[in-house]
């Protein structure tokens, strides 16, 4: 069922919209002006909801639709170029990918012995090998 | 506008707000319109008794029986913006403990495509007339009214007094009420 819906054309240009447009406000306006007037001197205003619910099914009928007269000026887009848009779309992204990691390593092995250690150097494990000293003298 | 929804959207929406205008217009063309009619009322006959209010202040009030004529023709109230007519005959008179007492004695609800001619004899009110006390006794200023209610399509809900007035003097004595 699906596929069968995909197929039917709803599509208007942006002229046929304006144009779509214009007619329906015209054709509800119109009706409502004849629907007032009659209402008026038949006095029931019943007849008015009527005739401006006429003119909203006649329009209905004529804008809905995507008739031919709205599709006129379909717009000319530029013929598909086959080749090479798929590989400039991916290398901007991997330039950005670089620049974001490649700093990142480097800042912190050149931050950390400063910062936790107040400028004084002391080797990994340091502190265990005096605690067996300890031990030795004992 | 480039959908059939959307389209359908913007139509739908621009239909009901010229439904909204053309309502507005209706209201307009028939709001500043006089919708007082000459009314005839004639009392045939009036009659007074003395009973116990069981709905009011438990004691022996006075219920009045009134019989009237009405006519009146109210097809100029009728146009494009008139639903119904609420009719009411309503009765008014000053008594010593109020300064206006309003009874409402008898209505009528006439549809629009009704026949608009009134014309009725020897109507009995269909709610009782009682009084919250003595007032009505030897009262000589009891006027009748008709007025209605005007229930249009849109707008306003007026409240009109028909013109013509029927004052009825009420008798000085009660009926008695035959015991069995």
């Amino acid at each position: 069922m699906l596929p069968i819906f995909k197929t039917i054309p709803t599509h208007m240009d942006y002229k046929g919209q304006k144009l779509a447009e214009q007619i329906f406000q015209g054709i509800i306006l119109i009706s409502a002006v004849i629907g007032f007037v009659c209402g008026l001197i038949v006095e029931q205003f019943g007849w008015t909801v009527y005739i401006v619910l006429a003119g909203f099914a006649v329009s209905c009928v004529l804008t809905l639709p995507p008739w031919p007269m709205y599709r006129r000026n379909p717009l000319s887009w530029q013929p598909a170029i086959p080749e090479s848009s798929g590989e400039s779309c991916q290398k901007p992204q991997e330039s950005i990918k670089k620049k974001k990691h490649k700093p990142y390593p480097r800042k912190t092995l050149a931050a950390s012995p400063s910062q936790h250690n107040h400028g004084t150097f002391h080797p990994p494990y340091g502190h265990g090998g005096t605690a067996a000293e300890t031990k030795k003298d004992t | 506008m480039n959908t059939v929804l959307s389209r359908a959207n913007s139509l739908f929406a621009f239909s009901l707000s010229v439904m909204a205008a053309l309502t507005f217009g209706c209201f307009i063309t028939t709001a500043f319109k006089d919708r007082r009619v000459p009314v005839d009322i004639h009392v045939s006959k009036v009659m007074l008794k003395n009973v116990d209010d069981f709905t009011g202040p438990r004691e022996r009030s006075d219920l009045g029986f009134i019989t009237f004529d009405l006519s009146a023709n109210l097809q100029p109230i009728f146009d494009w913006n008139v639903k119904q007519l609420f009719l009411y005959l309503s009765a008014e008179y000053t008594t010593r403990n109020n300064a206006l007492n309003q009874v409402v004695l008898w209505d009528k609800i006439v549809l629009r495509g009704e026949n608009p001619k009134l014309y009725l004899r020897d109507m009995k009110s269909k709610y009782f007339f009682f009084d919250d006390g003595n007032g009505l006794r030897a009262n000589k200023n009891i006027t009748l009214t008709l007025s209605w209610n005007v229930v249009p399509n849109a707008g306003l809900l007026p409240l009109v007094a028909g013109s013509g007035h029927m004052s009825v003097p009420f008798p000085e004595t009660y009926e008695m009420t035959k015991s069995y």
